[in-house]
C-alpha cells in the first residue's frame, strides 16, 4: 500500500525585491529535476521532506535544510548579484493519500517554523504543531501534525522500547529514510539518516518490519519468552542430574543416566546403582534382597527370654527407691523435731534449776531474815508483785513455787512428745532397713539377669548385630530410593514441560517461515535480485544474496553488503532495496510505503551510464503501477536527452538560473 | 456455707483470766538483783565496786545462758562478732530497787556493794547458788575491759 502521492510543491520566498518562487508539478512513475549544481536543486528535494515536517531525515547537521535564499538574501540570477532580503519563505506541498483524499500543507522557513498548516480541497485549513508541545510531542498529540499525518497515511505506527527499556513508539521519522536519499550521506548506507536521538532500540530494523508489515511483535516475544522457558528448563534438568551426582557420591553409588531431555519417550533418569562384588547392581532390587534377608534373620532370631523380668524387677526397683528415699526425708524431719525438742528441754530444765535456786534462796532467806522476795515499794511501801516487767492489774506472776511446778509440767510435756517421736524414729529407721534389704535382693536379681543376657548375647549376638546393620542399610537406602523417585518425578515433569514448550517452539519457528511475511522477504529478494541483475551489480553471485532475518537488510553469505561490495556497486544496492521497497508497497496490501522514493543525485561515483539508464528506465515503468520516483540531478541536459525518456516527467532548469523566481505581478 | 456466714456477723470478744502467769526467772527482781551482787563480787574491784555501764554489759550476758559460748569466743577474740545490745529497763529497775533496798549503793557511775548485798554473798556463798554464773563470770573476767565495753556501746 503506498501512503501518499506527490502532486505539487510550491516553494516561495518572499523578498524586499517581491515574491519569488518556484513550483514543480509531480506525477506517477518517474520525476526527474534537473539542475546545475548550486541553484537551488536540493532546496528542492529537501522542501519535500521539510513540508512533511521531516527535517531529521535530511541528516543530523542539518537543523537548517535550506540555502540563504530561503531565510536570509537572494539574488534574482547567477549574472546579477543584488541581493534582495528575505522576509518571509515558506514551502507547499499537495498531495493525495491512499483513498485519494486531497491535502496540501504549508509550513513556513522564514517565519513560524514549528506548525504545518493542513488545508483541504475547499481551502478550509488548520494548524498543527511540530516538536514538542509541553511534555506530549507532534506524534502522539492529537493536534500534532505526525499524529494527523500518521492517520492521513492510515498507518498505526507500533510501540517499541528505548535502550533503558522505557516504552516509546516508532517515528514517521524512523521510517522515511527507507524511501528518501537524500545526497551528502543518503548514499553511503541503507537507512543512512534515521535519526537515534530517540534512543529507540533496533530502530532501524523496527522500520524495515513495519514498512514490510512482518512486524509480529507478539510473536516475537513468544519466541524469547519461549527461548527463556526452555533454557531454564534445561538448567532445571542440569540441576537435578548435579545434586543426584552429589547424592551418589556421598552414598558411595554410581549415578546411571538412563535419558536425556531431548529423547521422545521417557524413562527415569535418575538410577541409583549400589557397588556388590566388583558389579553394580540397581537399588531397588538391591533392597528386596536386604528385606528378604532382614526377614529370614528376624524369623530365626532368638530373643533371650528374661527380657519382661528385668524390666518388671527394674520397675519394683524404682517404686522401693521412691519409698526409702520418703523414709528418709520422714526419718529427716523427725531428727529435727526431737533436735528442737531437746533444746526446748534443756532450756526449761536451766530455767528450772535457776528456780530451784532462787526457792532455796526464799526458803533459807526467811530464815536468816533475809528478805528475798520483794513485797512493797521500798520508796512509797505500797504492795509489789515479784517481777520487773510491768504487772497487769488483775493477774499477777505465778509464786516461785508455782513457777517450779509450771517448768516441771512443760519439762514433762516436751520430753513426752520428744520421747514419741524417738519411738517414732526408730519405728522408721526399721521399715528402711527392711526396704534396704529388699532393693538389695531386687538388684542381684538383676544383676543376674543381666550377666546371663551377656551369656546370650555372646552366643547369639551375632545375628543381632546383622540385624540391626541390616535395618540401617534399609533405612538409608529407602532415603535414597524416595530421593531417586523424586529426582524422576521432577525430571518427568520438567520433560514434559520441555516437549510442550519446544513443540510450541518448532511450530512457531516454522509458522514463520509459512506466513505472510515470509513471503513477503521472499519477494523482496527476488525483486531485489531482479534490480541488481538489471542495474548491472557486478560483485560476486546475486544469488548467494539473501535478506537476513535478523536485520531484513540483504547480506551476503552472512555477512552485511556493504562488508563486501565495491562503492559504485554499494549504489546499485541502495537503488535496488529502494526501488524492490517500493515495488513491494505497490504489489503487496501488507506492506506500508511512503509512496514516493526520493533520490538526491543517484549517479554517484560514476556509476556507469547504462545502469543508470537502467534506474530510470525501471523507474518510469512504475508510471502505470502508481509509485513516484523523483530523482534530482544535475547531469547536463544533453546527457539527460540520450536516455530518451518517453515515460517521465522532466523539469527543467537551464544553466545559470536559480530555481527560485520571481513572480509576475508582484512587486 | 451457711454457718460460715453466721460466724462472718459475729463479733469475738476477748477473754482474760485473772490467773497468774508463769515469769523468766530473770525478771524476779531478787534473781537479777543477785546476779549483780555476785557480778560485784567476781569481776569488780576489790570485789566489791563495779562500773555501772560494765555491770549493764555482764547483766545482758548473764540472763542469757543459752549464748554464754558466743560470749566466751568474742570476748577471747575466737570470732569477730561483738555482742549487740540494746536497752533492758529491767535491768534499771533492778538497780533502783536494789539501791533503794539497800544492796547496793551508787557513787559517780560505779556500783557499790551494800550491807544487804553482802548479806546476799553470804547466802549466795552458803547454799552454792549461781554456780553457772560465777564460773562463766570467771571465765570472762579478765576479758571485760574498759576497752571492750567502749566497743560494745560504739564509743
Amino acid at each position: 500500500m503506498l501512503g501518499l502521492t506527490l502532486k505539487k510543491l510550491k516553494v516561495t520566498s518572499v523578498t524586499n525585491d517581491g515574491v519569488y518562487s518556484t513550483e514543480i508539478p509531480f506525477y506517477k512513475g518517474l520525476n526527474i529535476i534537473r539542475a546545475e549544481n548550486s541553484s537551488g536543486k536540493s532546496t528542492c528535494i529537501n522542501s519535500i521532506a521539510y513540508a512533511l515536517a521531516l527535517d531529521a531525515i535530511l541528516g543530523p547537521s542539518r537543523r537548517k535544510p535550506f540555502p540563504r535564499s530561503m531565510h536570509q538574501f537572494l539574488e534574482s540570477s547567477k549574472v546579477d548579484a543584488t541581493p534582495h532580503f528575505v522576509s518571509q519563505s515558506y514551502v507547499e506541498l499537495e498531495v493525495e493519500n491512499a483513498t485519494g483524499q486531497y491535502a496540501k500543507f504549508k509550513r513556513d522557513v522564514e517565519g513560524d517554523k514549528d506548525k504545518v498548516t493542513v488545508f483541504d480541497e475547499k481551502g478550509t485549513f488548520e494548524d498543527y504543531f511540530l516538536g514538542s508541545a509541553g511534555s506530549v510531542g507532534s506524534a502522539k498529540s492529537e493536534k500534532g501534525f505526525h499524529f494527523w499525518l500518521e492517520r492521513y497515511l492510515g498507518w498505526n505506527l507500533p510501540n517499541l522500547v528505548t535502550h533503558e527499556g522505557k516504552p516509546t513508539r516508532l517515528y514517521l521519522e524512523c521510517v522515511f529514510p527507507l524511501f528518501f536519499i537524500e545526497q551528502k550521506r543518503g548514499w553511503s548506507e541503507l537507512q543512512a539518516n534515521t535519526p537515534t536521538y530517540y534512543g529507540i532500540k533496533g530502530v532501524k530494523k523496527a522500520a524495515l518490519e513495519f514498512c514490510l508489515g512482518v512486524e509480529n511483535y507478539s510473536k516475537k516475544n513468544r519466541l524469547a519468552e519461549l527461548n527463556a522457558i526452555t533454557s531454564s528448563i534445561e538448567r532445571d534438568w542440569e540441576k537435578i542430574i548435579s545434586s543426584a551426582d552429589s547424592l551418589a557420591e556421598f552414598g558411595g553409588m554410581k549415578l546411571q543416566l538412563d535419558c536425556t531431555l531431548e529423547k521422545e519417550s521417557f524413562f527415569p533418569l535418575i538410577s541409583f546403582l549400589v557397588p556388590q562384588q566388583d558389579q553394580f547392581t540397581e537399588i531397588t532390587p538391591y533392597l528386596g534382597g536386604l528385606k528378604a534377608v532382614l526377614i529370614d534373620i528376624k524369623n530365626n532370631i532368638k530373643t533371650w527370654p528374661h527380657y519382661n523380668d528385668v524390666s518388671e524387677l527394674t520397675a519394683k526397683k524404682r517404686t522401693l527407691l521412691r519409698d526409702f528415699d520418703s523414709l528418709v526425708q520422714k526419718q529427716e524431719s523427725f531428727l529435727i523435731s526431737i533436735q528442737k525438742m531437746e533444746n526446748k528441754v534443756s532450756n526449761i530444765a536451766l530455767e528450772l534449776d535457776r528456780y530451784r535456786q532462787l526457792k532455796r534462796l526464799h526458803d533459807v532467806g526467811s530464815e536468816v531474815n533475809f528478805e528475798a522476795e520483794i513485797g512493797s515499794c521500798p520508796v512509797c511501801d505500797s504492795d509489789m508483785y515479784d517481777s520487773l516487767a510491768k504487772v497487769p492489774v488483775k493477774s499477777k506472776p505465778l509464786t516461785v513455787e508455782q513457777n517450779i511446778g509450771y517448768l516441771k509440767n512443760q519439762v514433762d510435756f516436751y520430753s513426752g512428745i520428744k520421747k514419741r517421736h524417738e519411738k517414732d524414729l526408730k519405728k522408721i529407721e526399721k521399715e528402711q532397713a527392711l526396704l534396704q534389704i529388699s532393693i538389695i535382693k531386687i538388684q542381684s536379681s538383676i544383676d543376674e539377669l543381666k550377666t546371663d543376657e551377656a551369656a546370650f548375647i555372646e552366643l547369639y549376638g551375632k545375628d543381632l548385630k546383622r540385624k540391626v546393620e541390616l535395618e540401617n542399610e534399609i533405612n538409608g537406602l529407602i532415603k535414597l530410593v524416595s530421593k531417586q523417585t523424586d529426582f524422576n518425578e521432577r525430571a518427568k515433569d520438567l520433560h514434559q514441560q520441555w516437549l510442550r514448550y519446544t513443540s510450541e517452539l518448532k511450530k512457531l519457528k516454522k509458522k514463520s517461515t509459512d506466513d505472510v511475511s515470509f513471503k513477503v522477504l521472499k519477494v523482496l529478494k527476488t525483486r531485489l535480485i531482479e534490480n541488481l541483475t538489471a542495474f548491472g551489480y557486478k560483485t560476486a553471485n546475486q544469488h548467494f544474496l539473501q535478506i537476513s532475518e535478523q536485520t531484513l537488510r540483504p547480506e551476503l553469505d552472512g555477512y552485511d553488503i556493504v562488508a563486501d561490495s565495491s562503492a559504485s556497486d554499494y549504489i546499485r544496492i541502495i537503488w535496488s532495496y529502494t526501488l524492490a521497497l517500493l515495488e513491494l508497497g505497490i504489489s503487496q496490501s501488507s506492506v506500508k510505503h511512503g509512496g514516493f522514493v526520493v533520490f538526491d543525485e543517484p549517479r554517484q561515483h560514476e556509476t556507469d551510464k547504462s545502469s543508470f539508464a537502467s534506474l530510470l528506465d525501471k523507474s518510469s515503468s512504475l508510471l502505470d503501477s502508481g509509485g513516484q520516483v523523483i530523482v534530482a540531478t544535475s547531469m547536463s541536459t544533453d546527457e539527460l536527452n540520450s536516455y530518451e525518456l518517453k515515460k517521465a516527467n522532466i523539469k527543467i532548469f537551464k544553466d545559470g538560473e536559480y530555481i527560485l523566481k520571481k513572480e509576475e505581478g508582484h512587486s | 456455707m451457711n454457718n460460715e456466714k453466721e460466724l462472718q456477723h459475729k463479733t469475738a470478744t476477748a477473754i482474760f483470766s485473772d490467773t497468774s502467769y508463769p515469769l523468766p526467772i530473770e525478771l524476779r527482781p531478787i534473781w537479777r538483783i543477785g546476779l549483780m551482787c555476785i557480778a560485784i563480787n567476781v569481776v569488780g574491784t576489790g570485789g566489791i565496786s563495779l562500773k555501772l555501764t560494765k555491770m549493764r554489759v555482764l547483766l545482758w550476758m548473764l540472763i542469757r545462758p543459752q549464748n554464754w559460748s558466743d560470749y566466751y569466743d568474742s570476748l577471747h577474740s575466737y570470732s569477730n562478732s561483738v555482742l549487740s545490745m540494746s536497752s533492758d529497763k529491767s535491768t534499771d529497775k533492778a538497780i533502783e530497787l536494789a539501791m533503794a533496798k539497800g544492796f547496793l549503793q551508787l557513787d559517780s557511775e560505779t556500783l557499790i556493794l551494800g550491807e544487804e548485798g553482802y548479806k546476799l554473798l553470804h547466802l549466795v556463798n552458803d547454799l552454792s547458788l549461781f554456780n553457772n554464773e560465777v564460773e562463766f563470770l570467771h571465765s570472762i573476767k579478765n576479758k571485760v575491759t574498759e576497752n571492750y565495753i567502749k566497743r560494745i556501746l560504739g564509743h
